[in-house]
């Protein structure tokens, strides 16, 4: 990872949804991040964080209708994706930038084979192509997601194939026009565990191979810290921690973090308790002002409750948004 | 089944399940009499000790939820029996049946979609106070329901909400309180907190083990994560495809791991603590799990296994491993 230009940089991004005429719901806010060539992002949060809409909008996959940004900027290759107009963004859609979904069933098309859904990404971008070119293109891109009987599975529909294999196409038609950014949103949650180490084991060969970076999505902290080389912890669309893998799981800072490693059942934890964060997670609806964490936190403090905290460095490399970072690492540091 | 593996198993148990088989027709001739079978679950036999969990693994499509279901009376097991304290109720008339329905209770895996939507949180839970007429009047109803979801965390006063209301964690309490209502002694979590949040799913284990001390509750924990079933479990199967291959008391399972699936199941599971990260050599299985419709002879395993060879086309056997550790696999012959 050389510290040049970012390929992808998302500045001070904020994300709106219209309800109607009065009531909008802030859905992200203030979300910034880089991300360089080669590197694999990982996004993780529960349910409603913002991390699938933060990621949606650097293709601009949200409602359009219904979404408004008031802040940002997402910039690719020193183009502005956020305000770039449909026809604008056709020729990186699928091509420089792709996106493998969670459910792949729902992702592909039913009434076209897997090989004419290939080779129509192709022939998109690439309207010159022949015929002939796209097929041998697209029996490449399979054979290299280690499908077994690439001519056939071309000719078959989505259907016809396991769930780890209709991933497996998924990402062959991702990969197959060689694009700078792999998006994928929880790829593997829909999957068993021995399908899931396949696709993942997968996804870091061809990385290896062509180069591409990837934001990885995915609320399971597991498979996060076998792919991600940094992460992005987000909490009611706000960013509250960024830091390198390792150093993620080892010296978590917010309290946030802390306590989402530590409800996860781990083999060498041998209590008769797992430890919790208290309460729920609160929708967009209701989302307190000030840190969004703070009506869960043990550390809360009136200056929680009023103002979101500026970013800190609690390390080189290593930030977190806590008023009380230092204090919750204290106490925290002796329960640990 | 070798006989000495059976009989370890035999005495005391408040649960046990002796060869259970359940077969559902896959496909008919022009008669409509079935010409293949799928096999849901085959010779499936094991027993839970009371006050204690059995784990039940497996990827989809094993048949771990079948084992529940056939438990619970939601299928007729086409073979095999099931003991509750050293009777038979496998055969049992529906009227015979009812007072082991009531001893016997399930929460499922979506608590969206296992809730009526046209029914009042206290309703819900007082359902089966109703069906088994376990209150003389309404205020005993009401007190009954106001207990169950003090128990489960939720505040009596929510009693009047209707499941949209809730959020995912709250209606899983809701589950949780409803299948607690009839007093039952024996509860099937079919994969009850997948459907969850992380920081939920913490609150909900604990929950269920709060209750298990308190009521001294037998659970038969369904799940496909190892780590949730590490954290509960007593004891733990093992299914691949229908079939047991390993069984054996959780620890002894988890710290020598003997099938080659129950390894590659346990490589596969992420980790994310470094300690863990550094031991573990990941074994990845090619392929998928083959259908069960009409399921190979012989080991069901061995198309995916590293160590398969010609032996493997025979049913393979059970060994122990160690005490309360066995394994059906032909590498220990």
């Amino acid at each position: 990872m050389e510290e040049k230009n970012p390929l992808l940089q998302v500045v001070d991004l904020s994300v709106d949804f219209r309800l109607d005429r009065k009531t909008s719901l802030h859905a992200v806010r203030h979300v910034s991040f880089d991300l360089y060539k080669g590197e694999t992002l990982g996004i993780v949060g529960e349910s409603g964080c913002g991390k699938s809409v933060t990621c949606m909008s650097i293709l601009q996959l949200n409602p359009a209708r219904r979404t408004r940004y008031p802040s940002g900027q997402i910039l690719f290759d020193g183009k502005d994706l956020l305000h770039m107009t449909p026809k604008q963004l056709r020729p990186i859609r699928g091509n420089e930038i792709a996106m493998v979904f969670q459910e792949p069933m729902t992702a592909m098309n039913p009434l076209f084979s897997i090989g004419d859904q290939l080779m129509e990404a192709l022939r998109v971008h690439n309207p010159r192509m022949e015929k002939s070119e796209a097929y041998e293109r697209s029996l490449e891109a399979v054979r290299r997601v280690k499908i077994p009987n690439p001519e056939r599975i071309l000719k078959t529909y989505p259907f016809a194939l396991s769930g780890g294999m209709r991933q497996r196409a998924m990402i062959a038609m991702a990969m197959i026009t060689r694009p700078k950014l792999l998006i994928c949103d929880e790829p593997t949650t829909a999957l068993d565990v021995t399908i899931q180490a396949q696709v993942l084991d997968l996804m870091n060969e061809l990385k290896h191979e062509i180069g591409t970076s990837i934001i990885f999505i995915t609320h399971d902290l597991g498979v996060i810290s076998e792919m991600a080389d940094r992460v992005l912890i987000m909490y009611g669309g706000r960013v509250c921690e960024e830091a390198d893998v390792d150093e993620l799981f080892t010296k978590p800072r917010h309290p946030y973090t802390v306590g989402l490693i530590d409800s996860h059942p781990n083999p060498e934890y041998d209590g008769d308790r797992l430890k919790v964060i208290p309460g729920s997670v609160p929708t967009l609806r209701d989302m307190p002002a000030g840190c969004p964490f703070n009506n869960r936190c043990a550390y809360a403090s009136d200056t929680c409750r009023d103002v979101f905290p500026d970013f800190e460095e609690a390390e080189s490399g290593h930030t977190v948004a806590c008023h009380n970072w230092r204090q919750a690492l204290q106490k925290g540091g002796a329960a640990r | 089944m070798t006989e000495q593996f059976q009989a370890k198993t035999d005495e005391n148990y408040f649960l046990k399940a002796e060869g259970l088989t359940m077969h559902f027709p896959a496909a008919s001739d022009a008669l409509g009499r079935p010409t293949s079978w799928i096999h849901a679950a085959d010779d499936v036999s094991f027993a839970v000790p009371k006050g204690k969990t059995l784990g039940v693994v497996g990827e989809s499509g094993c048949g771990k939820s079948t084992v529940g279901k056939m438990l619970l009376d939601i299928y007729r097991p086409t073979g095999g029996k099931i003991f509750y304290e050293g009777k038979d109720i496998t055969a049992l008339s529906p009227k015979e049946r009812r007072p082991y329905v009531k001893k016997m209770q399930l929460v499922w895996q979506d608590p969206y979609s296992s809730l009526d939507p046209r029914l009042r949180a206290g309703d819900i839970i007082a359902e089966p106070i109703d069906n088994f007429r376990l209150a003389a009047n309404r205020a005993e109803r009401a007190e009954k329901v106001e207990r169950l979801m003090q128990m489960c965390g939720l505040y009596p006063e929510m009693a009047t909400h209707y499941p949209h209301q809730f959020s995912g964690g709250q209606r899983q309490r809701i589950c949780i309180a409803r299948a607690l209502a009839t007093d039952p002694e024996f509860v099937v979590c079919d994969e009850a907190v997948s459907a969850l949040d992380v920081s939920i799913q913490a609150q909900i284990i604990n929950l269920l083990k709060d209750l298990q001390d308190e009521l001294r509750l037998t659970y038969l924990f369904i799940s496909h994560d190892l780590n949730i079933v590490h954290f509960i479990s007593d004891e733990i199967i093992v299914m691949y495809l229908g079939q047991i291959v390993e069984r054996g008391t959780m620890e002894t399972v988890y710290r020598n791991r003997a099938h080659p699936y129950t390894k590659a199941l346990f490589s596969a599971t992420p980790a994310f603590t470094a300690a863990e990260k550094q031991k573990k050599q990941r074994i990845l299985l090619e392929g998928d799990v083959p259908s069960p419709v009409d399921p190979p002879k012989g080991c069901r395993f061995r198309g995916r296994c590293p160590y398969a060879d010609k032996r493997c086309e025979e049913e393979p056997q059970w060994h122990a491993v160690e005490d309360n550790h066995f394994v059906k696999c032909r590498l220990f012959d």
